[in-house]
């Protein structure tokens, strides 16, 4: 895993502890990984393997009991994280304008940031509901708006949780096809980090996908695959049986493959 | 929506059966009323037979339907004075404890024709209004302060929630002795009446803010005063809506209380000056007047709070048409 390039986003031991009902609980256990500027990882594994906190700990959400955490520098300028959340936790009382601009908030360039969100807008397809409220939006449009508004703050790293888990498959289906083509269309491609616990999903996303259980990481593999993948295709099906094998191994098949 | 709003507040949905039965939506418990109505047995009277028609109006009609939901709620006012006209024309009451709803209403108009309603309910509405702005100016930030800051909550919590067991009405004499017996003492007991549901809701309000919001305001790299202002406020609105709703009405009543105890004129006076001249109509027009006007404010206040937080249409409808 050692890049030659500097990385977008590098994590040394990272350990992160929970205190619960009294015992203690290792979410993360001396956990370590960087990431390629640019470069899609996929994060999967069960549910409570840690995922989601290695993904709030990136996001600055949490903070690791250990370890040491890293972000690269493109450019000279400190690195810009953007987080997209399983619910789309928008502000119901802002409009759908509103809330993809809503992290720029401050930004001096007033015009040049409702420049940017209606171009968002169009870019997932949400111009003609501009003005609607969030409580108007079905699940799949609420989504895009969260994904507009995380991008509205320019990113260099997208850090995603789950984020089409609580959709129908159709939207779901629709809503991968755009995000691969909002990554790949970038003029600067983002950094993504995606959690999921679909690895069907992973293998279409991911140009990298790393396994979790228990706190650590148990495998890691490469999907040298063209975009865009079909899930029929064969060798979609042979990765994600692949993994699916890899997460469901027992305890001591773990030991082995660390 | 609709089945929320009709199973809440169709009368008929408060019978024995109310809680028994699942329906999926607003048409399936129409019918099923429907149904119930024709189960009980005839009507055998003339009279029982509007009034079970009405009843079943009141009950039937869908809903989610503007016109005859506004319909049905003039028209249980309608059949409370028929009633009241009724039993007044069949020498059931006495006209010194129940004066005929007419005679109530020329005593209306009189009061209204010489000044003297106008002057008592000028007099009243000062009073809310300032005892009810300056709750306001106290209650939200005191509760936005307390909600923010620990230490302000251990120092102030625990004298407030002592106060908050205390009725305004109770402090009437305290205050009379502090303020004096003119209008510093009536408007201190409508701010002690008013204070507590405004503070309460904007405590609940800010304190039950979506953590989950207050994570987007962190990954967008709000500063805590930023994340305050844009996010906890705005969400505590709608909770703080109904806390002033609620504490428009506690004025009211604070008010008439505290104007029987002390005082030389408002709505509180006129009725305890008609009891002294057991003018029993004038009582009732006071009555009145005061229900009309907490309705007109509690409609007012619904109107703005369509208009300026449109976002929470559907939680502040359900209680009313």
């Amino acid at each position: 895993m050692a890049a030659a390039e500097p990385a977008a986003f590098a994590l040394e031991a990272i350990t992160k502890r929970y205190a619960l009902r009294g015992r203690d609980v290792l979410a993360i256990d001396r956990l370590s990984l960087a990431c390629r500027p640019g470069e899609f990882v996929a994060l999967v594994g069960r549910s409570g393997c840690g995922k989601t906190t290695l993904l709030r700990t990136v996001a600055g959400l949490e903070q690791p009991d250990g370890g040491t955490f890293r972000w690269g520098r493109p450019g000279g300028r400190p690195a810009r994280a953007a987080m997209v959340f399983q619910e789309p936790r928008l502000m119901p009382w802002l409009t759908v304008r509103q809330n993809v601009g809503f992290g720029m908030m401050d930004a001096p360039d007033r015009a040049g940031v409702e420049q940017a969100v209606a171009r968002l807008l169009e870019l997932v397809e949400l111009s003609a509901f501009a003005d609607a409220l969030p409580h108007q939006l079905s699940g799949g449009m609420a989504q895009r708006v969260a994904l507009a508004r995380a991008l509205c703050l320019d990113p260099d790293v997208l850090l995603m949780d789950e984020p089409f888990g609580a959709l129908d498959a159709f939207t779901r289906r629709a809503l991968q096809r755009e995000l691969v083509q909002l990554w790949l269309g970038a003029e600067r491609r983002r950094t993504v980090l995606f959690v999921t616990h679909d690895v069907e999903e992973a293998v279409l996303l991911a140009e990298r996908v790393l396994v979790m259980r228990a706190g650590r990481l148990v495998a890691e593999v490469a999907v040298p695959l063209a975009y865009p993948r079909r899930p029929e295709d064969i060798n979609v099906v042979a990765l994600r049986e692949r993994l699916i094998d890899t997460i469901t191994e027992s305890h001591s098949n773990e030991r082995t493959l660390q | 929506m609709d089945f929320q709003r009709g199973s809440r507040h169709c009368p008929s949905s408060r019978g024995p059966w109310c809680g028994k039965i699942k329906l999926a939506n607003a048409d399936d418990l129409h019918s099923y009323l429907c149904v119930s109505a024709t189960v009980i047995p005839k009507p055998t009277t003339r009279w029982s037979r509007l009034l079970r028609g009405a009843v079943a109006l009141l009950a039937c009609a869908p809903a989610g339907h503007v016109a005859v939901g506004r319909l049905r709620s003039w028209l249980s006012f309608a059949m409370l004075v028929g009633l009241w006209a009724a039993a007044s024309a069949a020498g059931l009451t006495t006209p010194f404890l129940l004066p005929a709803p007419l005679a109530v209403l020329e005593t209306g108009t009189r009061l209204v024709a010489d000044g003297t309603l106008i002057g008592h309910l000028a007099v009243s509405f000062v009073r809310v209004a300032a005892g009810f702005a300056l709750a306001v100016l106290l209650a939200i930030p005191l509760a936005t302060i307390i909600a923010a800051l620990a230490p302000a909550r251990a120092l102030l919590l625990p004298p407030l929630e002592f106060l908050r067991h205390v009725p305004p009405l109770g402090l009437v004499p305290l205050l009379i002795l502090w303020f004096g017996i003119g209008e510093a003492s009536k408007v201190a007991v409508i701010v002690l009446a008013a204070f507590f549901p405004l503070f309460l809701g904007t405590l609940g309000g800010i304190t039950q803010c979506d953590p989950k919001l207050i994570e987007v305001g962190r990954i967008c790299g709000f500063s805590r005063r930023a994340i305050i202002g844009r996010i906890v406020v705005p969400a505590a609105t709608p909770a703080i809506i109904v806390g002033l709703r609620l504490a428009l009405g506690y004025c009211w009543r604070a008010l008439v209380g505290a104007e029987l105890i002390a005082a030389s004129a408002g709505l509180g006076f006129m009725i305890l000056d008609a009891e002294m001249l057991a003018r029993t109509d004038i009582i009732f027009v006071g009555i009145v007047t005061i229900g009309l006007m907490g309705l007109a404010f509690d409609t007012l206040a619904l109107a703005l709070t369509r208009r300026l937080v449109p976002w929470v249409r559907q939680e502040l409808n359900l209680g009313r048409g």
